[in-house]
């Protein structure tokens, strides 16, 4: 019974970290909150794109603050594709909601941000909780309907209700793990487009030509698809990442969408 | 004799297992493509090595050369039950600058023997001079519509891809300009056909905005391609290579030649404080989106601002009504493209709110916009005049603090995004900024899954399955104690019982075939209540035929019991007709009917 105590307490403890916050190292973001605050947007959005280049673009925080920086910038393509990225990684954040919903009302092309014919992901849990919540909930839920399992084992009375509360707390976990899979593996990368004009081509090869950049297939939400070249697109995503800092024209004010 | 014959083939036989040994020793080769090249080229180094070897073959670091690994290939062939192994390592070599390169000797165990290959010359000379490609079936060129600007002044800088022959992949670099520049690609790129010195090739163009922002002289580094493409040499290959038609590829670096560009400084002279920051030649326009309105209404001014030149580097125009109106900007619109005929074309437009204050006839003016003439050297306005709007309505403002706004001052809008009463539409677009951002340690976090969640979270599954199993084996422990706590009461309902029926037979030896009998059918109910659980010394044989019946008791087994069960009776009640014979009978009975029953029911 001790060592069974011990065993139990060990794995506990083991389960701290899906509890707590996962934390960065330490880096100059208060320099780069500095310099947002006396209008070096550009020295601010640099530092942010530095600490995602080096693995640090698993927060929602950063890349809202990114986003900030790009709009303050001009870019608003950069900023809109930031925070969708924000929003993917915390989805009920009010305050990142609130500025995609300010950003969509400045651009022209009236495009919705949902997937077309992917009506059944209104119920996913993803559209509310980031990974780490879902991954927690999956577990968490699993867990209990297996302990309540266990329990029926050790002490079969009242079996009716306990193996329907394991059902129960199984078909949770299924709920939370499916979710999950889906923000993984089937969500595609969401981002925006930064130039004026796009040319999107129907194929990534040209007739007599050679295409000499590398392009991405995009989707819309109107369901149009295409190829467009990378430098032409800003993508802060899971799998995906193109942003080009082409010296952008200093108050160049907001291109079109 | 015999025997030395014998040692001497013996000894022959070890001198060519020896030799044999020696034959099938590992070896190692690297050979080059070619010896010669320009900078442009890529050398392509083979190290082929046959045998057991230990480890990987390191290649040297040679300064100026830049070496890739390109790929390794394997072939592994069996001759005479002789498996013999080839494993060839290709490098891709290029040069920095012109020079003669010596490729040091690479060492390697093989086959427990240390491998060398030998030393390797390589000849790079400079890089083709410019417009001589007669013998190139692909090659790169850029030119920039200008190399002496102004500060501000848009250059196009085009790079042309000319080719003879099929491209399969390029990697471009032509984008590599001074800090000073600031680049924006044009979208898209050109296609067409041109012929050279009699030659025809493909022409791919593509066309960039370059903007200085700093004055200076600047050298601007050479535009790189690396590119590969069918070179239309049939590979001296089998049968297979001629069938399939396969032609070789070559991989090569292509470069245009260094330029540079002188960026003059704007001339203070004729500078006023409010140049727009315009260089180029622009004109102006502005559109009012009614003429007429009521006190209280919104009209929209449309600037725009379009000509030769980029205005990406414009200023905020700035429009002063003082307290006649209140004016609202939204952010500028603008864009840049490029003509072939004109070179960058730049517009630029402005949208402004205004809301009049005061009835009456609103003059609004003409806005004066400084720019640079780049083509004139000189410094020139820009005026649009801006129109006038009538004022319908005479109800003052209701706001003193609106009615009395600065002169010179103008408001920015306050408020939400959604549209306020009495506010047009082009008031709405006009919202408060976005949200501020968030301090700087709540960017310390993470929001996306990592290894030690993965590790919590499998710990916590592991406990739960550990858990179930655990719960799993203590049901079984417990049915198992369950069947072994059942086995070991009858196992003792049965001893009693066997106990009592010894005193019965007692009591037939005294000659009481009462209590005998009745000791009997006592040891029946107690035996099966013992067994089965069931309760109370007073159940009838009906009560007991049910008991039983509901725990499985077969029916023969039951109709054997009843029928001792009657025979006690008879016994017990009619003991006058009945004889120690029939009491020893009925004991034998009761007996056989407990064996029976525990043979029947195990568990």
């Amino acid at each position: 019974m001790r060592i069974l105590t011990q065993v139990v307490c060990i794995l506990l403890f083991l389960l701290l970290p899906l509890f707590g916050e996962a934390r960065a190292d330490d880096f100059k973001f208060d320099k780069a909150e500095q310099a947002f605050r006396v209008g070096d947007f550009s020295e601010a959005s640099r530092i942010y794109l530095d600490a995602i280049q080096k693995g640090h673009n698993t927060s929602s925080e950063l890349f809202y603050n990114l986003g900030a920086a790009f709009y303050k910038k001009g870019e608003l393509g950069a900023a809109v594709a930031a925070f969708l990225r924000a929003r993917e990684l915390a989805p009920s954040d009010p305050d990142i909601q609130y500025n995609i919903t300010f950003l969509l009302g400045k651009i022209q092309d009236k495009l919705t941000l949902e997937i077309p014919g992917a009506h059944w992901k209104i119920w996913s849990a993803a559209r509310w909780f980031g990974d780490r919540a879902l991954l927690a909930w999956a577990t968490l839920f699993f867990s209990l309907g297996l302990l309540v399992l266990a329990w029926y084992f050790y002490n079969d009375r009242r079996p009716f209700a306990k193996i329907s509360a394991s059902i129960l707390f199984g078909i949770m976990g299924l709920y939370g793990a499916l979710s999950l899979v889906d923000r993984l593996y089937l969500t595609p990368d969401w981002g925006a487009v930064a130039s004026a004009e796009l040319n999107v081509l129907a194929s990534p090869s040209l007739k007599n030509g050679v295409v000499i950049f590398q392009v991405y297939k995009i989707q819309l939400s109107d369901a149009k698809m295409g190829w467009v070249p990378s430098h032409q697109l800003v993508i802060f995503g899971k799998r995906h990442y193109s942003y080009q800092n082409p010296k952008v024209f200093e108050d160049s004010g907001e291109a079109p969408l | 004799m015999a025997r030395n014959g014998k040692n001497f083939v013996s000894f022959l036989a070890v001198l060519m297992l020896m030799v044999a040994v020696e034959l099938r020793a590992g070896s190692m080769t690297g050979e080059l493509d070619k010896v010669d090249g320009t900078i442009d080229d890529q050398f392509v180094y083979t190290l082929t090595v046959q045998g057991n070897a230990d480890g990987e073959p390191q290649f040297p670091a040679i300064p100026g050369l830049d070496v890739q690994r390109a790929g390794t290939s394997q072939n592994v062939s069996i001759v005479n039950n002789h498996m013999s192994r080839e494993v060839q390592y290709q490098y891709i070599i290029v040069a920095a600058k012109e020079a003669k390169y010596v490729i040091p000797a690479i060492s390697l165990k093989i086959d427990g023997k240390s491998e060398q290959t030998l030393p390797l010359e390589i000849n790079v000379k400079a890089a083709s001079p410019s417009g001589d490609h007669s013998d190139s079936p692909i090659f790169l060129e850029r030119s920039f519509s200008k190399t002496k600007v102004y500060i501000g002044e848009s250059i196009i800088a085009s790079v042309r891809l000319f080719r003879r022959v099929r491209v399969m992949s390029a990697e471009p670099d032509f984008w590599n300009y001074p800090d000073a520049f600031q680049v924006k690609k044009l979208d898209g790129q050109k296609n067409y056909r041109k012929n050279l010195n009699g030659q025809e090739y493909e022409v791919t163009e593509i066309n960039s905005i370059l903007l200085p922002t700093k004055q200076g002289h600047y050298e601007i580094t050479p535009a790189l391609l690396e590119a590969r493409f069918a070179s239309g040499q049939r590979r001296a290959g089998g049968l297979l290579d001629d069938l399939l038609g396969q032609s070789q590829t070559s991989s090569k670096r292509i470069r245009t030649e260094s330029s540079s560009i002188e960026v003059l400084p704007l001339p203070l002279n004729g500078r006023r404080a409010d140049f727009s920051g315009l260089v180029g030649e622009f004109q102006g326009r502005a559109e009012l989106s009614a003429r007429e309105i009521k006190l209280g209404e919104t009209l929209t001014l449309t600037l725009m601002i379009e000509g030769k030149g980029s205005t990406a580097g414009m200023a905020e125009p700035m429009l002063d009504l003082g307290s006649r109106a209140k004016i609202y900007r939204d952010k500028a619109q603008s864009s840049d493209s490029y003509d072939a005929g004109q070179g960058v074309l730049g517009r630029r437009s402005y949208k402004l709110a205004i809301v009049p204050s005061q009835g009456g006839t609103l003059e609004l003016g003409t806005l004066t916009l400084q720019y640079f003439n780049s083509t004139l050297g000189q410094y020139q306005d820009l005026n649009i005049p801006l129109g006038t709007v009538s004022v319908q309505g005479g109800a003052p403002a209701t706001d003193k603090a609106q009615a009395d706004g600065k002169p010179g001052q103008t408001l920015q809008a306050q408020g939400t995004a959604s549209e306020k009463q009495g506010t047009s539409n082009e008031v709405k677009a006009l919202a408060s900024d976005l949200l501020e951002p968030h301090a700087a340690d709540r960017l310390q976090s993470s929001d996306s899954l990592h290894f030690s969640d993965i590790i919590a979270s499998t710990s916590l599954m592991t406990l739960s399955f550990m858990s179930l199993g655990f719960g799993a084996w203590r049901a079984r422990i417990r049915r198992q104690g369950r069947r072994h706590d059942v086995l070991k009461k009858s196992a003792k309902a049965l001893k009693s019982a066997q106990r009592q029926l010894k005193a019965a037979q007692e009591f037939l030896n005294q000659r009481d075939l009462q209590s005998a009998s009745g000791l009997a059918q006592k040891v029946i109910r107690q035996y099966l209540g013992d067994r089965f659980d069931i309760k109370g010394s007073s159940l009838t044989l009906r009560d007991l035929e049910q008991h039983l019946h509901q725990r499985g008791l077969d029916e023969g087994t039951l109709r054997h019991m009843r029928g001792v069960w009657q025979n006690l009776d008879q016994l017990l009640f009619a003991t006058e007709s009945s004889s120690l014979k029939d009491g020893q009978v009925i004991i034998e009975q009761v007996n056989t009917l407990l064996q029976e029953v525990e043979q029947k029911c195990v568990y």
